[in-house]
């Protein structure tokens, strides 16, 4: 049993992100939510010490298995999160009794004159020893505090590091950076497809799954915890496809999807939606559609 | 070496975002135009998630402002005062006084008390819980009331305003869609007369803010029982609460009935000996 998780998977758990428009009806007892096996809530949304969040992730927790994905940690920042903040995330962890847990490959602080600046935002870090370090001290100190291993997450990233510093260069690929900080913090992977995709169209790569297969087909099985899927906007800003989760899973998320699940065998799986929020009938057929291609995959 | 040089990329990363000016700065090794393409998205996603998050925490601002009008304030305050903190939902703490220093507000003065009384309210929804405990009030009947203290509702505290922010509020707030145009345009007419009155004859005013289940509220209150909310929240203990109404006995236990009633009041507990 990958030691993240909480218990063995047999086959493929499909969840869906919760966002506020959708509460109610995915907290209803309508029928089609029978097909969803997990959700998924940002911890910062459950921060509050109380209040009608609270009341919501209690009640949530007694509907579905919940996944907590953190979006403000930045475990690549050189500073350390701080204790208070680290209690607050645990707290959401443990209320909604997390079956899976997880961070992204990502800075967002760094010091100021007048105290530390937070990003908001989810940066890329240089592919090197010393981000390799940092990130892994900071993964040891969020899995120590919650006493369980979490996931990371790769990222969509619209600057390269060694355009802005001739210091940061890259030392290492994508894939290893990710395997190395795997087996030197004892976190898990979360694979989301969809941000490797957006980074290759960026980068101008003519066959983004082919590629992206290729480069990730060699991740060990056991350390992939979880799979993203999402889709983007049509239109690119200042010439950048953006990672804005706006849009249906796309074809070519679908087809690595296939491949990447035949490859790995059956992983949670999650439809990330954030912007321009279909109907919440809709976003179930999404996971409808993730459930039905995961099932007819006997992986190798 | 390249130890040193990781944060000093991220440094600089991070000025690129928060930079007003749309040039790349120094350092950088790549086209600038290229650079400042791809940094563009940064600077673009945390102007845009910071509007989203500002006019969340301050409806009624944005109402009384309109969005081309916030979103440039709101544009403005994100550059002047970069998010130093991890949740969305604890910035803006500094944007009420921001707005008192606006020019372009000098025609709606009330607006920096409306951001404040926004900001109080969405903090106060994001308040630890308590739980009301009726049966706490019969200490009042047999225990030493400089042994007790009062546990008011989750963030109760006491405001002073000089503008009809109630009024304000409402005006956004509770506005029926159906509700008659004679007497909107009367309502209208009459905020702009208390308005008015508030920048040539300021008096300060309180108004007590609290929360209801999940729901922040706020009234205006007078002058004594303000000072017994204030005193209340400064743990004072019961016997100084009620000092506050002198020797109106009947002012004090009108307003202890009302405000157990109403659930400003929580609950009665003994005081702490260090207290």
């Amino acid at each position: 049993m990958p030691p993240f998780l909480s218990e063995p998977q047999t086959e493929a758990l499909i969840g869906l992100g919760l966002r506020h428009p959708h509460i109610d009806e995915a907290l209803s007892n309508n029928p089609i939510n029978n097909n969803i096996d997990f959700i998924e809530i940002h911890a910062e949304n459950f921060f509050a010490a109380g209040g009608i969040t609270q009341a919501l992730l209690q009640d949530t927790a007694q509907r579905y298995k919940i996944s907590v994905h953190g979006t403000s940690l930045g475990l690549g920042s050189a500073l350390k999160v701080p204790a208070e903040t680290l209690e607050k995330f645990a707290r959401v962890v443990k209320n909604a009794n997390a079956f899976l847990v997880s961070e992204h490959l990502c800075f967002n602080r760094v010091p100021t004159n007048s105290g530390v600046f937070h990003s908001g935002d989810l940066l890329p870090l240089a592919y090197n020893q010393q981000a390799l370090d940092t990130i892994c001290s900071n993964i040891h100190q969020v899995q120590d505090t919650l006493k369980r291993p979490i996931l990371i997450e790769n990222l969509s990233a619209y600057v390269l590091p060694s355009q802005l510093h001739e210091q940061a260069n890259d030392s290492m690929s994508e894939q290893t950076f990710l395997v190395s900080m795997a087996e030197k913090s004892g976190c898990g992977l979360l694979l989301d497809l969809n941000n490797l995709i957006v980074n290759a169209l960026n980068q101008g790569v003519d066959d983004p799954v082919t590629y992206i297969f290729k480069e990730m087909s060699s991740l060990p099985t056991s350390l992939v915890g979880e799979i993203h899927l999402a889709g983007f906007s049509d239109t690119k800003l200042n010439g950048f496809i953006v990672d804005d989760h706006a849009n249906f899973v796309s074809e070519q998320c679908w087809q690595l999807y296939e491949l990447i699940i035949a490859k790995l065998g059956p992983k949670p799986t999650l439809i990330e939606w954030d912007n321009e929020l279909p109907s919440w009938a809709e976003l179930v057929g999404e996971a409808g559609k993730a459930k039905k291609i995961a099932g007819n995959i006997s992986h190798e | 070496m390249s130890n040193l040089f990781a944060p000093h990329y991220q440094q600089m990363l991070v000025a690129n975002i928060t930079n007003e000016q749309n040039n790349l700065s120094a350092n950088s090794v790549s086209e600038a135009s290229d650079v400042n393409d791809a940094l563009f998205i940064y600077r673009n996603n945390y102007i845009e998630t910071g509007i989203r998050a500002l006019s969340i925490s301050f409806p009624t601002v944005l109402a009384l402002l309109g969005e081309d009008a916030f979103r440039n304030i709101a544009k403005l305050y994100l550059i002047k005062h970069p998010k130093d903190c991890f949740d969305w939902a604890d910035y803006g703490a500094m944007f009420s006084a921001y707005l008192f220093d606006i020019d372009a507000l000098a025609d709606t003065p009330y607006i920096p008390e409306v951001a404040e009384l926004d900001w109080r309210l969405s903090t106060i929804e994001r308040q630890q819980d308590i739980d009301f405990d009726a049966d706490s009030f019969a200490l009042l009947q047999n225990y030493d009331a400089a042994k007790l203290n009062f546990v008011p509702a989750p963030g109760l505290q006491v405001m002073n305003v000089y503008f009809p922010v109630q009024e304000l509020y409402s005006l956004v707030h509770n506005a029926s869609p159906e509700g008659n145009e004679h007497t909107k345009a009367e309502g209208i007419e009459n905020l702009k007369i208390l308005i008015h009155s508030a920048i040539n004859n300021p008096v300060l005013r309180s108004i007590v803010l609290w929360r209801e289940h999940y729901k922040a509220l706020f009234e205006y209150c007078e002058q004594m029982p303000a000072k017994a909310f204030e005193s209340m929240v400064n743990e004072s203990s019961v016997e100084q609460v009620l000092a506050s109404f002198g020797d109106d006995q009947a002012a004090m236990s009108q307003w202890l009935q009302q405000h157990i009633g109403t659930r400003k009041i929580y609950a009665i507990t003994t005081r702490n000996r260090t207290t």
